[in-house]
């Protein structure tokens, strides 16, 4: 028989301050552990589905998520990475829509699931819940209006620069006079997050690496050059 | 006590469909992957759901079936993994709702 799991609790999480439980009472946020629900997804498993109904909340407490759309003609677009604090599924849930957007792992992740119920009746015993997925739904807003700008005015050259950029702040590792970039992304799903080919990923890829910018050792990249990056991102305006 | 894989009676899928909210899931959809805890507790009304260990079918879950109860009030994970097979509607039983109704 399999052994009961206990899951890591919410007073636990490295992550409680910067989220939207921040504010909470050690009671309320002890209650959010007690209902949640916390599992394990192996790289390439989905977390949830585009095209499905909400069934609640998902926070990252580890690992690396993608979540992409699937257009009609069935070619998928990154929208986004997420990462370790993060909330997913919160606009789909909020709105009563289903899913706009498919969640894969794509670095091995563990992923807490509160319900529906228990968030709303959550957001209703403390309304700190709802400003700070105000403020996150702010920002996120934000980003989404830089991207379709970016996407609108950029070059393709300034969009994978500013990209790397992202990932870098993100993700990035300082080591000695160079940042690697602690994520692992195929070409395909960088293309994909910048709304280009593949090809012109990897020929940009190799003219930044000529020209100093960057660095790359097997899959990984190391950003060495990061104002001459800045000034290709194009990031004045 | 509930069992997974306990089938209900019509009667008392009726009284659960006072409470809880039935969705449609689309075709291939992974409801919960082997060795995971089922995020809620789920009673098949209509369609078919695949169980699955190590990707392969083992067996079809057909309606009035319920499950993953047990695995969620005890964070047990599952051995067996749950797919929908063709598009169906499933009752969804929140942890907090049924801990409220078993009153754990």
């Amino acid at each position: 028989m399999t052994k009961s799991f206990k899951p890591f609790s919410c007073e636990h999480c490295k992550y409680k301050d910067q989220g939207i439980f921040c504010d909470l009472k050690p009671e309320n946020l002890a209650a959010i552990g007690e209902n949640k629900v916390m599992n394990v997804f192996k790289k390439g498993q989905t977390v949830f589905f585009q095209g499905n109904p909400p069934l609640g909340l998902y926070c990252i407490n580890s690992g690396k998520i993608k979540l992409s759309k699937i257009g009609p003609e069935g070619k998928e677009s990154i929208i986004r990475i997420a990462g370790p604090g993060d909330v997913l599924g919160h606009r789909s849930l909020f709105c009563n829509e289903k899913f706009t957007a498919t969640a894969t792992v794509i670095e091995d992740s563990a992923v807490c699931f509160i319900d529906k119920k228990f968030i709303y009746h959550a957001i209703e015993k403390d309304p700190s819940i709802s400003l700070h997925l105000i403020e996150k739904l702010s920002r996120d807003m934000g980003k989404a209006e830089d991207r379709a700008a970016s996407l609108a005015q950029k070059s393709v050259r300034e969009r994978l620069a500013e990209l790397l950029l992202m990932l870098k702040s993100s993700y990035g590792v300082q080591e000695k006079n160079r940042w690697r970039l602690d994520i692992k992304l195929t070409r395909e799903e960088m293309a994909s997050m910048i709304g280009t080919a593949n090809e012109t990923i990897i020929r940009f890829i190799s003219e930044f690496r000529e020209l100093g910018m960057i660095e790359q050792e097997g899959k990984i990249i190391y950003i060495v050059d990061e104002n001459q990056l800045t000034e290709t991102a194009n990031l004045t305006y | 006590m509930f069992r997974t894989k306990d089938k209900l009676t019509e009667e008392q899928v009726s009284n659960l469909k006072k409470e809880f909210e039935v969705l449609q899931f689309e075709e291939d959809t992974m409801l919960f992957y082997e060795n995971q805890i089922p995020q809620t507790g789920l009673v098949l009304i209509e369609g078919e759901i695949e169980v699955l260990k190590k990707s392969k079918v083992q067996k079809i879950i057909y309606p009035f079936t319920i499950i993953g109860i047990n695995q969620i009030i005890n964070n047990i994970p599952s051995l067996l993994g749950h797919r929908v097979r063709t598009k169906s509607r499933i009752m969804v039983l929140a942890k907090s709702e049924i801990k409220k109704l078993l009153q754990l």
